[in-house]
């Protein structure tokens, strides 16, 4: 009996709502969205990912039989999220007028500006924001024109940018196609 | 009304036999020989019996048919055997009781953990949401990875190098040279 009370207490401790986990990551200092962006292009994003709550916390878990380090980076990460979409002379003009918005709102904002880098070919801004000296969360919008595409990344969590680009770089970068 | 009339019959016959075979105690013998000499049919019955002990005694012994010598001796090993049986599982009983729910409890223990591993090893493979999650992970930081690399090629090649590293080797040139 008390041993099926306590299974009782930690389904019901270990079950979240979604919704309610949606709502609370909005909330979070380190969290930024981009929903504008569906509208701006009209079309669906070629990738998008919304990773928070149960989800995360069950790929974390995955992660720990392959790469316990990216399971330990993962269960401080409160959220990942990522849109890319295709870019076209139609939308270059648009997209960029956004990224600025966005980067004028997030300095005004409290977040930090760690690269900007504005060229012909590359144009990529990644922010972070601390809170009480950690980070909270970290954006990245790149505009790529050798690839044709644009990216819209924010992790929201205690990240540590060395240990993202440590696991990152044994995913390799040329699996980033693969993918 | 004669003595015999008051014994039961049954009872009167025991006792002849046990006058017979000297089994009464010697206050019992004694009223015994006070009742035959009062009472003619119990002294009969004493004559009887006399004689016919005496009968059997003088008969040559009586082999017991193979049969049935062998039937016993089956009948008695066979009750052994159950006795030993009964016997032994009390035993096994008595000093192994107090293990018994020990190990019952360490027999199921290991029964769980072992299906549980089993279960485990069975139950690996992931759900194909978190697979896909997973791999948007890995896309992700794999991206960013790619990308603080080129921009910060980029950062070190366009700014730091010339805009720092060789205004700081400039001014320590001058320095040198004054």
């Amino acid at each position: 009996m008390k041993s099926t009370l306590l299974l009782l207490i930690f389904l019901v401790g270990s079950w979240t709502d979604p919704v309610a986990a949606q709502s609370s990551i909005e909330t979070d200092p380190g969290y930024v969205s981009f929903a504008d962006l569906n509208d701006i292009f009209g079309v669906a994003p070629k990738i998008e990912a919304n990773i928070h709550g149960a989800i995360l916390r069950l790929v974390a878990e995955a992660a720990e039989l392959e790469d316990p380090e990216l399971a330990d980076l993962l269960r401080r990460v409160r959220g990942v999220y990522v849109r890319v979409f295709d870019l076209n002379r139609l939308n270059l003009d648009t997209v960029k007028s956004y990224k600025d918005r966005v980067s004028r709102l997030l300095v005004e904002g409290g977040w930090d500006t760690v690269i900007a880098v504005r060229k012909r070919n590359e144009d990529v801004n990644m922010y972070v924001r601390l809170v009480d000296e950690e980070i909270a969360g970290m954006v990245v919008m790149s505009i790529n024109h050798f690839d044709d595409e644009t990216a819209f990344l924010n992790i929201v969590g205690d990240i540590d940018p060395e240990q993202i680009g440590r696991i990152g770089r044994k995913f390799g970068a040329s699996r980033v196609s693969e993918f | 009304m004669s003595i015999s009339e008051h014994l039961d019959i049954w009872a009167w016959d025991d006792s002849v036999e046990a006058f017979v075979d000297g089994d009464l105690s010697a206050e019992e013998a004694s009223r015994f020989a006070s009742l035959m000499e009062l009472e003619v049919a119990v002294a009969t019955e004493v004559k009887m019996a006399k004689a016919i002990q005496n009968s059997f005694r003088s008969l040559a012994p009586v082999e017991c048919p193979e049969s049935i010598t062998t039937a016993i001796l089956k009948k008695a090993r066979t009750d052994l055997m159950a006795a030993m049986r009964i016997n032994g599982w009390h035993a096994v009983r008595k000093y192994f009781r107090p293990l018994f729910r020990p190990v019952l409890a360490m027999t199921i223990l290991l029964a769980m953990v072992l299906s549980s591993v089993w279960l485990g090893k069975s139950t690996t493979r992931i759900e194909p949401a978190v697979a896909e999650a997973l791999n948007d992970v890995k896309w992700t930081l794999a991206y960013l990875a790619e990308v603080t690399r080129q921009t910060g090629s980029t950062v070190r090649a366009e700014a730091l190098e010339p805009l720092v590293l060789e205004r700081i080797q400039e001014a320590v040139e001058t320095f040198i040279d004054h």
